[in-house]
């Protein structure tokens, strides 16, 4: 037989039985979706974490610090740097798009009567900017040319304060306030000097001036509450910042820090994806740096979810079984309701692999069909579940507000019906061997 | 004239329990292309056994069956799946009609299940049921025809294959006298059109009339053979 015509048979048998064929058709729906919809669960329980995770920083982004930061004298590469070197081994593994060193370093920043008294300069490469997905929002990014010009973070001209002012109040964006100076037009002037710009404060060095060519869109913490600067420029300010201090201090020995200035402070690296960013992450580990990484929290969050999100799928997964024991049983009805039919076929001429096929299929498609109203059935309980208040509880994380309790990638569905039909297909295996054995003679016997 | 089946001592037992039980003793019978035969018989005297073996439903106890040249009780299932495809046409007392199909479908079925293409196999079809008058039917199923019908129904399907053999197993034990007369008529007609081999089970001696060659089978023996005068003759200058 040709399979057309099997399939054509095949549907014509089920249609003889309706009834009958809409009932385990229900079962395989209802087990289809339940998978479907634990998975579901499960899927925008890690979507959520991901999308937490990243408001909380860019998931790509690798902040690499240098070995031994906190001075512990056991640890072990003692003599590893995070300098020039170090960024060109990151930058040569695989799967990086970025690797860039900054340096950072206080300053304080007087803009008219207002001061910034620990304003943090970071030097960068100018054309790391963009890779690392800084966006002006006004002006522009810095050029290899800059020298005291200057682009401001976001969140960086909110502390600006009136020193004098006998009410301390905490600017945010995020409460709607308005920085007390406007950046891209204040003339501002930045000292090492701590008490700089404070009422009757003599100022011991000459003020550097800090020049506005930019203002950064939002990114995250990491880098909104910066000002950022030419990295060559902010290497000078921070060896003269050194020896400005160690003056200050009556140290003579300026040398032995003056290396470690030109050191990096820390060191950005981005992964083209999320895989490559675990693997870039381990391997700068290896190399004896210390990282920080939001794939380590999204990591740890999903590891937590995972017994939840095994549960669900198991929950799911007896559903389907019991749908599958379901085919199995029509089917196997189905061979002694059919026996004087399989008999007569066999007589005239049917080959086993025939008789075989047919149940198989008639079993697959079943399992096919509950599985396209599973699919059904899964988007509009799903489409219901994030429209009502209903949340999952997840890990005791706090979660936005914008996130799906259920989430079913196209994919999902595709994998729905696939599994279905494969679920059929084997449901059918026991019935349709049943049916080639049963003998050509007794079944055309059976009056 | 040529052979189409041979059989030589072929011996059938079937074990009920410790009970054996020779359902055939020993039957060698050898039959003709385009011969009508008629193996007749009470209940339980082989014959259905018999039939049974040499359509390759049966594998006997010993000896041997041959179609052309070919030792069937050697042929794996599968073989013999393809032997009863392309050479036989069988022909039940109960029709045996499948019931979700149309007339002209369950006609066109031993076609579908040789992969002929869907126009051919549906004007053959047609052909067929024109033969045994029944094309004005062809859309029916088998609950809207009356016994004489699906039995028509069931002898169109069963030459549509044009095979070699026809095996017809007590082909009118459900119809009246009169409709019994049309489809014997109709089925020794047709077969004797194509020169084609008939063999007919029965235990009613009329039917046995038209026949070629009656063989009588008597507690699973062959009690005798009686061959139609006219044929006789025939039969023995070709045998001398």
């Amino acid at each position: 037989m040709s399979n057309q015509d099997l399939v054509l048979m095949a549907i014509r048998n089920l249609f003889k039985r309706k009834l009958r064929t809409i009932l385990t058709v229900s079962g395989v729906m209802i087990g289809a979706a339940a998978i479907v919809i634990m998975i579901s669960l499960g899927i925008a329980i890690n979507e959520n974490h991901e999308e937490m995770v990243s408001q909380w920083g860019d998931i790509r982004l690798i902040t690499v610090f240098p070995p031994n930061q906190w001075g512990w004298d056991d640890a072990p590469n003692r003599d590893l740097k995070l300098d020039r070197d170090a960024v060109e081994q990151f930058r040569r593994l695989d799967g990086v798009s970025v690797a860039t060193g900054v340096i950072d370093m206080n300053v304080t920043a007087r803009a008219g009567r207002f001061v910034h008294s620990w304003l943090p300069l970071r030097g960068i490469e100018p054309e790391a900017m963009e890779a690392l997905g800084l966006v002006p929002s006004d002006g522009r990014l810095l050029e290899d040319s800059d020298r005291m010009q200057a682009v401001f973070g976001i969140d960086s001209p909110f502390e600006f304060r009136d020193p004098n002012s006998r009410h301390w109040t905490w600017l945010s964006r995020f409460n709607g306030d308005e920085p007390l100076v406007d950046v891209s037009s204040a003339r501002m002037q930045f000292s090492f000097e701590w008490g700089f710009g404070q009422a009757g404060f003599t100022s011991s060095m000459r003020p550097f001036n800090l020049t506005y060519v930019g203002m950064l869109e939002e990114k995250d913490w990491n880098f909104d509450r910066f000002v950022y600067m030419h990295i060559d420029e902010v290497r000078q300010l921070r060896i003269a910042q050194m020896n400005f201090e160690n003056q200050q201090q009556g140290n003579s020995n300026p040398t032995n820090r003056r290396n470690q200035a030109v050191d990096y402070s820390m060191a950005y690296v981005q992964g083209v994806d999320i895989n490559a960013v675990r693997s870039i992450n381990d391997a700068i580990r290896e190399m004896g740096f210390d990282t920080s990484s939001m794939i380590d929290t999204l990591d740890f969050l999903s590891e937590s979810s995972r017994d939840l999100e095994r549960l669900l799928g198991a929950i799911g997964g007896v559903s389907l079984f019991i749908a599958a024991i379901g085919i199995a049983n029509t089917m196997i009805m189905s061979t002694y309701e059919r026996t004087r039919e399989i008999g007569v076929m066999k007589v005239i001429g049917a080959k086993i692999k025939d008789i075989r096929k047919l149940f198989l299929i008639e079993a697959m498609l079943i399992g096919f069909i509950g599985g396209i109203f599973g699919s059904g059935l899964s988007f509009l309980v799903s489409y219901i579940l994030n429209n009502s208040q209903m949340t999952l509880g997840t890990t005791g994380w706090g979660m936005e507000g914008s996130s799906n309790t259920s989430s079913i990638p196209l994919w999902l569905y595709g994998a729905a019906l696939i599994f279905s039909a494969v679920i059929g297909l084997i449901a059918g295996f026991l019935p349709a061997r049943r049916a080639t054995r049963l003998s050509a003679l007794s079944a055309i016997r059976t009056e | 004239m040529k052979k189409v089946l041979e059989l030589t001592d072929v011996k059938k037992i079937y074990k009920m329990g410790e009970e054996r039980i020779a359902a055939l003793d020993s039957v060698t019978l050898d039959f003709y292309k385009g011969r009508t035969y008629c193996l007749l018989g009470t209940s339980g005297s082989g014959k259905s056994t018999l039939l049974n073996m040499m359509a390759g439903l049966e594998r006997p106890t010993k000896g041997k069956i041959v179609f052309k040249g070919v030792n069937l009780e050697k042929l794996s299932e599968v073989h013999l799946a393809d032997y009863r495809q392309k050479y036989i046409g069988f022909v039940f007392q109960s029709y045996n009609l499948l019931p979700t199909l149309t007339a002209l479908e369950n006609v066109m079925l031993p076609l579908i299940f040789r992969k002929v293409p869907k126009k051919v196999r549906k004007e053959k079809a047609m052909e067929m049921l024109k033969a045994v008058g029944l094309e004005n039917r062809a859309k029916h199923k088998p609950s809207e025809l009356s016994g004489g019908q699906q039995q028509r129904v069931s002898i169109a399907r069963a030459f549509v294959n044009a095979p070699e053999i026809i095996f017809a197993d007590e082909p009118t034990g459900n119809l009246d006298t009169k409709t019994t007369y049309e489809m014997i008529n109709l089925i020794t007609e047709i077969a004797k059109k194509n020169n084609q081999t008939l063999i007919i089970v029965t235990h009613d001696l009329e039917i046995s009339e038209y026949a070629d060659e009656i063989i009588h089978i008597k507690d699973g023996n062959v009690d005798k053979v009686d061959i139609k005068q006219h044929e006789k003759e025939n039969n023995n200058e070709k045998t001398v």
